[in-house]
């Protein structure tokens, strides 16, 4: 029986560590509820080789983290102490990529080099002298094709020799003045390092690395020795101590590459090709713009709404549920069992899984836009837009994400380094309607438009402008003022996406929806069913109308407090309340409530129904901004508590999120109602036109001039 | 001079990075190497993207600035 041996992948980012992840663990994989653009701790085992588990971990460019996701990486290498390290590295970028092997080749953990994209080298006519460059690195390597399985055998065979040998020597010695330097660090005896880990901690001392520190919680008097100990060496070197590491580390990779690597001339690549179109200066709006409109066009109007449509009205509507209630009927069941099981739980799950098309194909959309490359332009091209109104091109890709689901649109802000914009942008995020609030949209389009095709793109550009707006208006509060970190992000070339890849994160993606829709939603069916068909009626409980059951007290109870936005009945309030644990549950809680044996979002024979939540088509699109812009999803909401930065903040959120789309539909009910003449003129209607000035107010008032950081940021970003 | 000064394919050499250090740490991790090459291949606005140790790496125009080329 063999041992058990854990191994870390750790690379630069677009170095193709996902796809040897996938490579080698095949479906063997363990994968954390949602991962987006930015990847959760991924974990799984090789192929055939139980005994082998392998950690996926975020890209890096250095153990130096300036993301918080980067910082996951760091800590886990230097505290989880994996048995192997296998360092991809873009055999098409060398160079670059052995800046960080030589930092990680410091953390006394065995290393097995990984060069990917050998056959994009060799394609190249770049030359590596892999025996040469084993040497010279005293670690492994082997050439691979994580794309083409190419190499793999020969990586995970390596990889299980190496990890028995427990320890690996540095690369290399720094000059001597600074190894002098790191042996004084070290007689300093900081308590706290490990001692296999102190060469590499000393180096991070060196560098003036401010969380190391942090984290070993220096006393005084060491601290004034360490701070010596590197104002000494700026002073040899009459350089920054990090610039001085960096020169080094650089200086000795090209001693490497010398006679073991041959780069080709280059001609114009591809990528530099495409690149000329699709960030020109004139071009990049516009062809973005038409790309994400097409997207959104194919999967929610094109094929999206083909299949949905089948889904729900045929395959549930005529078949499932019809089929179901007679076989039950017969089987001599129950009325309220029968009831149950067609009005509460096929009505109410069917309808989120009749979305399960179009949803697959947003998230199929974002995974081809990502694995292609075009993601991070998209970052680059938005950067000079959105700076103006104070925010990254970053937080727009957590937008774009969030337009498929909010949970990787919240982790998808861990690229983003400054901290109060990562917390803004995971506040704001979440108003960009989810394909969980396609159903509602659809509803309420249908019920008061008609179904227009125009209605879902002007929802889309309505909520990015509250986003927008409601960043604007945080950023010139105190808390987040202040300019968005500087945009600097690698463009990846250009790559025909891994279709097996693609179709893997979105068939993750997906899963995790219908395994929410059999529970979570399954479990509000349940519970909505009974609420609302059940009561006491002359005092003995039991099956009543649904204006006696439990949920027509309970709403009723809390409705008032929506009555000046239009929708204060207790069916209205029932499904906003639904929408909390997921916001696909709007619709079917107000199917169910309708009484509605068809499963589909809105039908017209339902119109009576709506009609008595929604008397006016304001009131519909007021209960639709509210539930679009208030607070997201339990799952979203579980993700915003851990990913932002402190539990103020949290609440802050929640309460911003709630108050911000009360005010929105608050002013749209009462004063585009009173311009069309459906609602009358009220105490109401100057409550609302005070919050719109107070509004207009906050969003123009003059930028407030940066100050000292609040403290609940501690001082630093 | 700063970064924001070269034109469209024009080369040169890294001569220093100013600005704080997490940012001059970042720019070095990213391959902005004092020394080192570096070519603009396109600028939109001010925002830029360059080639630094055979990478394309897009930048804002204000962390260009912190780049001194010769």
């Amino acid at each position: 029986m063999k041992g058990k041996i854990t191994i870390a992948l750790a690379g630069n980012p677009n170095s193709g560590k996902t796809t040897l992840f996938n490579a080698l663990t095949g479906s063997n994989q363990f994968v954390g509820n949602w991962p987006g653009v930015t990847v959760e701790k991924k974990e799984g085992k090789i192929r055939g080789r139980d005994y082998i588990t392998v950690q996926d971990l975020p890209g890096i460019y250095s153990l130096s983290p300036y993301t918080a996701e980067e910082v996951i990486t760091r800590n886990y290498l230097v505290h989880e102490s994996p048995d192997l390290i296998i360092n991809i590295v873009d055999g098409s970028n060398l160079e670059r990529n052995l800046y960080l092997t030589t930092q990680l080749l410091e953390l006394n953990i065995p290393v097995v080099v990984a060069l990917n994209f050998m056959d994009a080298v060799n394609k190249n006519g770049d030359k590596i002298n892999i025996k040469a460059l084993a040497q010279k690195l005293h670690c492994p390597v082997v050439g691979i094709s994580a794309l083409k399985k190419e190499g793999l055998e020969e990586l995970i065979r390596l990889s299980v020799e190496t990890a028995k040998k427990n320890t690996q020597q540095a690369l290399f010695s720094f000059e001597q003045k600074i190894e002098q330097a790191l042996s004084y660090i070290q007689n300093i005896k900081i308590p706290n390092i490990p001692k296999e880990k102190s060469r590499w901690y000393s180096i991070k001392l060196l560098e003036k690395d401010e969380k190391i520190m942090e984290e070993l919680s220096l006393s005084g008097d060491k601290k004034e020795m360490l701070w010596n100990i590197i104002k000494d060496i700026e002073k040899t070197y009459d350089d920054e101590a990090e610039s001085i590491i960096t020169d080094e580390r650089y200086t000795h990779i090209a001693k490497i590459l010398e006679g073991s690597y041959k780069r080709a001339n280059r001609q114009e690549t591809v990528s530099d090709k495409i690149d000329k179109v699709l960030t020109n200066r004139w071009l990049a709006l516009p062809i973005f713009a038409g790309i994400m409109t097409l997207m959104y066009y194919i999967a929610i109007y094109g094929l999206g709404t083909i299949v949905t449509d089948w889904t729900n009205e045929t395959l549930f509507g005529e078949y499932i549920i019809a089929n179901t209630v007679e076989v039950m009927t017969n089987a001599g069941a129950a009325p309220w069992l029968v009831s149950l099981v067609s009005d509460g739980i096929l009505a109410g799950v069917a309808a989120p899984l009749g979305f399960v098309p179009q949803m697959a194909l947003v998230f199929l959309f974002l995974a081809l836009l990502q694995g292609s490359g075009y993601m991070a332009r998209v970052a680059f091209i938005m950067d000079r837009l959105f700076r103006r109104f104070g925010l990254s091109g970053k937080s727009f890709l957590s937008f774009f994400v969030s337009s498929g689901c909010g949970v990787p649109g919240i982790m998808a802000t861990r690229t983003i380094e400054n901290r109060r914009d990562r917390d803004m942008t995971m506040i704001t995020t979440t108003a960009i309607p989810c394909s969980a609030k396609l159903p509602v949209i659809a509803m309420i389009s249908a019920f008061t438009m008609g179904g227009a095709w125009w209605v879902a793109p002007l929802v889309y550009f309505t909520s990015i402008a509250v986003a927008i707006m409601a960043s604007v208006i945080m950023k010139k509060t105190k808390l987040f003022s202040g300019e968005p970190a500087p945009f600097v992000m690698e463009l990846p070339e250009y790559r025909l996406p891994n279709l097996q890849g693609v179709l893997r994160e979105t068939w993750i993606k997906i899963s995790a929806y219908i395994k929410r829709a059999g529970t979570i939603i399954f479990a509000m069916c349940v519970l909505m069913w009974f609420l609302g068909s059940f009561g006491f009626q002359d005092g003995q409980f039991g099956m009543v109308e649904s204006s006696d059951s439990f949920l027509a007290i309970i709403g009723g109870a809390i409705s008032f407090i929506f009555i000046p936005l239009g929708f204060g009945n207790w069916q209205a309030v029932a499904a906003t309340f639904a929408g909390f644990t997921a916001k696909e549950a709007i619709g079917t809680t107000m199917n169910i409530l309708a009484g509605l044996g068809e499963v589909d979002g809105f039908v017209e024979g339902g119109r009576l129904f709506y009609l008595s939540f929604f008397p006016t088509n304001m009131v519909a699109m007021s209960f639709l901004m509210f539930n679009l812009f208030n607070t997201p999803c339990l799952a979203a909401v579980s993700v915003l508590y851990r990913e932002i930065s402190s539990k103020k903040l949290f609440w802050f959120a929640i309460l911003l999120q709630n108050l911000g789309a009360y005010a929105i539909s608050l002013v749209i009910y009462q004063l585009i109602g009173l311009a069309l003449g459906e609602v009358g003129f009220s105490i109401m209607t100057v409550v609302a036109a005070a919050v719109l000035l107070l509004i207009l107010y906050m969003l123009f008032r003059k930028e407030r001039t940066p100050q000292a950081r609040p403290a609940l940021y501690g001082g630093v970003n | 001079m700063p970064l924001t000064l070269l034109k469209d394919g024009e080369e040169s050499v890294i001569v220093r990075i100013t600005g704080e250090p997490e940012v001059r740490r970042r720019l070095m991790d990213m391959g902005f190497i004092e020394g080192s090459r570096l070519r603009v291949l396109s600028c939109v606005c001010g925002n830029l993207i360059v080639e630094a140790k055979n990478i394309r790496i897009a930048l804002d125009k204000k962390l260009a600035k912190n780049i001194k080329v010769a």
